[in-house]
């Protein structure tokens, strides 16, 4: 366990905005700039894969922090090329990628639209337009509960790089125990 | 002895003579000493075989001519005379005395030839001759009288006053003499012989008598027998005629006999006159005048006519001295009370009808009467066959047609037929006009008098329209009422007329004529005749004229059927066209639930036939369909009006049919329900398009949202961070604020616009546009934009006019989008080229090019109908200002306009649009 890292670091939160609209990525970006977040920026769900899935492979990727992936995602859904809804399974279901809170930001503001993204599972859903002041309170919660996990997690594990191993240690405690208990079970 | 003799009671003499003569008692033979009795038996027998033959030969012989007998018959003896003859007068003298006292005329010969002379001149009962006479004897005497028809009856005694030997008597018996006498006479002997002859002779006389009586009855009867046989085996009245005539000529000798018959029907008196040498001749004469009384023309005129015909024709009769026949009886004929006419015999001789032919004239006469009035009433028999017959042709033909016209020739010819008129005519009332109009005549003159029109006051027919009188003219001469037209008209000239009124259910409708050139031509019964006729005719004449009305009320009627019936068929039709042009489905279900009818469009959407289904309740094999089974339900529903919303599997599987079903229930007058009316119509489009609008709109949301919220975002920014923003920074956010700002009202123009463009008419608010003029006007406002970016905007402007009808505003709002799309699009440095050409086609119509051309970046071919849609952007980063909407615009006019809109370009090689619009005609088009 190395807790150097982290005592000493406490980086800022990185977040993942995807919207197509140029004008209104820079908006975003200027807001979370200031607010002191780190701040990716993909104009489709496609390219914003690309840089996910370089986070996560450990590859150099331009204008990405490659050692690290986002702490939260937003996301528009009227995209070209990959739409929100789509990018956001394709998010969910990834096993990398799968934990990152997402938040859909979007016009669609239909209850249809909202319900619709509520079941695919978004942590939240925010309907443009909407001041700087709607989109901080949405993150700020989201942001806070990842800290509140990385903390524990890591007191629990250390790193986060062994949250996975710790995860597959916990999966082969469970099949042992199933094992076990299944051959119980035959013998009586 | 004397009661041994039979008794001759009824006997005929000689049946009594001829038993005597049988059976005479020997006792009585010697009674009689002079005669043996094989002498009285002898002379017994002679006188019952002359008495027999007398007898019965009067019943054979034929009829003799001769002066004024044509009957067999002897002359009849005197009964009372005696003839004596001697030659001695005192012989005389004796006999003389010995009839004293007696009513015996005594006549007196003295000598045989003297006797003879007498005895056939007076013709006496018996002769008492002498024997001994010088010249002829007595037996001479009697020899000469028994030869001579005229004397051979008469009795002879035989007086001898010598005893002769009975040789001489017997001789003399032989000879015919009745009895001897032998002188001197005893008175009382001589008496008695006397008597004795006398009675045999007187007996032998009335035995005669009788025979001639009854063969001259017998001859009569024969005669009538013959007559009556002759005249009734024929039943022609001229053969009747010339064989009566015939024989009475015979029989009378006259110089001429004359058989007058009165025909009154005809108005004559037909003659027959024959005269013994064989000429006859028979003449009709007409009864000219007026008669009152039939019996007078017979009794007055008859015989007069006869002689005037003799007269003239004496030399066919074979008569001379025509001025000496003075002697004319006339015999009437009657029959059954009446007289019908006359025997008229004209002679010379006054007496040529005298006692004894009287009666049988008049038997004749009856005979012919009866022969003469039956041939007539066979005759009338005849007739009245006839006239049943025709009754019955009349009945017959006026019913078996009703062709009025028909009928009304048919009748009066038929008429005319039966009532033997030489002029029918029918003439019916006209209730139009009030007056009697000749609707059929037939004879002579026909032609001309029909139509002819007279009052119903005038004439006999209009006395009989009012009366309704059976007329009956027999001379229109002397009738006051009479009108003459039909001879003025036709040259006809009537003397007799029947005129009968033709009645209709009681109403008097006109009257029937009969007209006859002849006086006294038509009776009584024609009249009754003429009656049924007339009451046929006037059945008839209704039944047609019914006819002619039903007729024409039928026509009427199929016209107005017909009418109707197109009326209705074009209703019907009309209907049709409206349910058949209808897009909707339609079906109609009537108070049973009971499919009444439905449209083709139902039949499609619904798959069935509305044969088939016509008058039956939707089955459970349709109501396996959900649409069916819609319809069925609101068929059953009690509400006024309810609706119903179906989805329906379609072709496409991915993609139902949405119908729409509405259903009314249809009331009548009362407000009884009487069915239910079904619309389904196919919303499926219509509801994809409202999902299009719906779709457009919530792109229209998301558009328009899409700079508010940038606007709302960068605000925000600049409130929460200005201070710590530098100054560039925070223009920057403002000059996005205004761009987002600029882009939304762009936005919202476009968008109205388009709706603009939606909602609007075709053809509305269309103008005559000069095209040259509008793309300069557009280029000049545009050139600034241009020459902002250094692009060469170049106008090839056409001289003259190019017209074209089209939405000014429409137009304008298209050139707009188009070059300015093609300036945005072009970098800096290019070149924008605006071109209007107007293209002329082999056809009629002629249309405008529009051309721009832009040296962009150019599409590629994939999206070359995507660009049109609306809010597509080639940007998807909008940093280009442009709402997306430019040319979905473009296109839309473009359509409105009826035009065509192509596309050329390639990635690197600029874009081209180009446009087609129709050039307006002079009309506007």
């Amino acid at each position: 366990m190395d807790s150097t890292e982290q005592t000493n670091q406490k980086p800022s939160p990185l977040i993942l905005v995807v919207d197509d609209n140029l004008e209104f990525l820079s908006g975003v970006e200027l807001t979370l700039s200031m607010e002191g977040y780190q701040v990716w920026t993909a104009t489709n769900g496609q390219d914003a894969l690309y840089k996910l899935r370089a986070a996560f492979q450990g590859k150099e990727e331009e204008g990405a922090n490659l050692d690290r992936l986002p702490d939260l995602i937003l996301a528009d859904i009227m995209m070209p090329l990959m739409d929100g809804h789509n990018f956001y399974e394709r998010v969910v279901a990834n096993p990398y990628l799968n934990h990152i809170p997402f938040i859909f930001l979007t016009a669609k503001s239909s209850p249809e639209d909202i319900r619709y993204g509520k079941e695919l599972g978004a942590d939240d859903y925010l309907t443009k337009p909407f001041s700087p002041e709607d989109l901080l309170a949405s993150i700020r919660g989201k942001l806070r509960r990842v800290e509140q996990r990385r903390t524990l997690t890591s007191q629990l594990f250390g790193d986060s790089s062994k949250s996975g191993g710790v995860v597959l240690l916990i999966v082969i405690l469970a099949a042992l125990i199933i094992a076990v208990l299944g051959g119980l079970y035959l013998f009586l | 002895m004397a009661d041994e003799l039979p008794q001759p009671k009824d006997q005929p003499v000689h049946e009594v003579l001829a038993r005597l003569a049988t059976a005479m008692p020997p006792e009585f033979v010697d009674q009689l000493p002079d005669v043996e009795a094989a002498n009285v038996k002898a002379i017994l027998e002679h006188a019952a075989t002359l008495l027999r033959q007398q007898a019965e030969g009067a019943n054979t012989r034929p009829p003799e001519g001769g002066q004024n007998s044509s009957l067999p018959q002897s002359v009849p003896l005197d009964l009372n005379k005696i003839l004596i003859v001697d030659d001695v007068t005192e012989n005389i003298v004796l006999v003389e005395f010995m009839f004293k006292g007696t009513d015996i005329s005594l006549s007196v010969a003295s000598n045989a030839e003297e006797a003879l002379t007498k005895a056939r001149t007076e013709l006496p009962i018996l002769i008492i001759s002498d024997i001994a006479m010088p010249g002829m004897n007595g037996f001479d005497l009697l020899k000469a009288l028994k030869t001579d028809e005229l004397t051979k009856n008469i009795g002879i005694i035989l007086v001898t006053a010598h005893y002769r030997s009975s040789k001489e008597i017997s001789e003399g018996l032989q000879l015919g003499a009745d009895d001897y006498i032998n002188r001197p006479f005893v008175r009382d002997e001589f008496m008695s012989r006397v008597e004795a002859v006398l009675r045999l002779k007187r007996a032998e006389a009335e035995t005669q008598r009788q025979a001639r009586v009854l063969a001259r009855r017998n001859e009569e009867l024969d005669w009538l027998n013959e007559l009556a046989l002759a005249v009734n085996s024929s039943l022609d009245i001229q053969e009747i005629f010339t064989s009566s005539i015939h024989r009475l000529s015979r029989l009378l000798a006259a110089r001429a006999v004359a058989l007058v018959l009165l025909n009154p029907e005809k108005q004559q008196l037909m003659v027959s006159i024959a005269s013994p040498t064989g000429g006859n001749l028979s003449a009709v004469v007409d009864l000219r005048d007026r008669w009152a009384n039939l019996d007078n023309i017979i009794r007055e005129q008859a015989v007069t006519k006869v002689l005037n015909i003799v007269k003239e024709n004496q030399v066919l009769l074979g008569l001379t001295a025509v001025s000496e026949l003075r002697s004319v009886h006339q015999v009437p004929m009657i029959s059954k009370d009446q007289l019908i006419g006359a025997i008229v015999i004209i002679d010379y001789d006054q007496h040529v009808v005298d006692g004894t032919n009287k009666d049988l004239l008049y038997s004749a006469a009856g005979i012919i009467a009866v022969a003469a009035e039956n041939t007539r009433l066979l005759e009338n028999a005849q007739a009245l066959v006839d006239d049943l017959i025709a009754l019955n042709d009349i009945g017959r033909t006026l019913t078996s047609t009703l062709d009025l016209d028909q009928i009304l020739k048919q009748t009066v010819l038929l008429a005319q037929r039966s009532l033997r008129a030489d002029v029918t005519l029918l003439r019916l009332v006209d209730r139009a006009t009030l007056a009697l109009e000749l609707i059929a005549a037939s004879g002579p003159g026909s032609e001309l008098v029909t139509g002819y029109r007279m009052p119903t006051e005038c004439g006999i027919a209009g006395y009989v329209v009012q009366t309704g009188e059976f007329y009956l003219s027999t001379d229109l001469t002397r009738d006051d009422r009479y009108y003459p037209h039909v001879a003025e008209l036709s040259g006809y000239e009537a003397r007799s007329m029947l005129t009968v009124p033709v009645q209709v259910k009681g109403e008097i409708v006109g009257v029937m004529q009969a007209l006859h050139q002849a006086v006294n031509w038509f009776n009584e019964n024609d009249l009754h005749l003429a009656g049924p006729i007339v009451s046929s005719v006037g059945i008839a004449v209704e039944n047609a004229r019914l006819f002619d009305q039903i007729q024409k009320f039928n026509r009427h009627l199929e016209h107005m059927v017909s009418e109707r019936t197109q009326q209705l068929t074009e209703e019907q039709e009309r209907t049709e066209a409206i349910l058949r042009s209808m897009a909707d489905a339609l079906v109609v279900f009537d108070a049973e639930n009971r499919i009444l009818t439905a449209n083709r469009v139902a039949e499609e959407m619904l798959d069935f036939r509305l044969s088939e289904m016509v008058g039956q309740k939707v089955g459970s094999q349709e109501l396996v369909s959900p649409l069916w089974r819609c319809v069925d339900q609101l068929s059953n529903n009690v509400d006024i009006v309810a609706t119903a919303l179906v989805d329906v599997p379609s072709a496409q599987p991915d993609s139902p049919l949405s119908i729409q079903a509405y259903s009314a229930r249809v009331r009548n007058q009362i407000g009884q329900v009487i069915g239910t009316v079904i619309t389904l119509r196919d919303i499926t489009t219509l509801k994809e398009v409202e999902r299009m609008k719906g779709r457009f709109l919530s792109g229209v949301t998301h558009e328009l949202k899409t700079p508010l919220s940038v606007i709302q975002l960068q605000a925000g920014n600049l409130l929460r961070y200005q201070e710590r923003l530098p100054p560039q920074k925070r223009n920057q956010l403002l000059n996005s604020i205004q761009t987002q700002a600029q882009h939304l009202e762009q936005l919202i123009e476009d968008i109205l616009a388009l709706s603009r463009l939606d909602g609007e008419v075709a053809s509305a608010s269309r103008r005559m546009v000069d095209l040259v003029e509008l793309v300069d006007r557009v280029i000049t406002h545009l050139r600034p934009l241009a020459e902002a970016k250094q692009i060469d905007l170049v106008w090839s402007k056409p001289g003259g006019k190019v017209t074209i009808w089209v939405n000014l505003s429409q137009i304008e709002q298209l050139l707009r989008n188009l070059i300015d799309n093609a300036i945005k699009f072009t970098p800096s440095g290019g070149k924008v080229e605006v071109q209007v050409l107007v293209e002329s086609t082999a056809q009629k119509a002629e249309n405008v090019r529009i051309r721009v051309t832009d040296t962009g970046p150019g599409i590629p071919a994939e999206y070359h109908d995507q660009v049109f849609d609306r809010f597509y952007r080639l940007d998807p980063s909008h940093t280009t200002a442009g709402t997306g909407l430019g040319l979905a615009i473009v296109k839309e006019v473009v359509e409105a306009h009826h035009g065509k809109l192509y596309l050329a370009s390639q990635p690197g090689q600029g874009s081209t649009f180009l446009i087609t619009l129709p050039l307006a005609n002079h009309s506007g088009e």
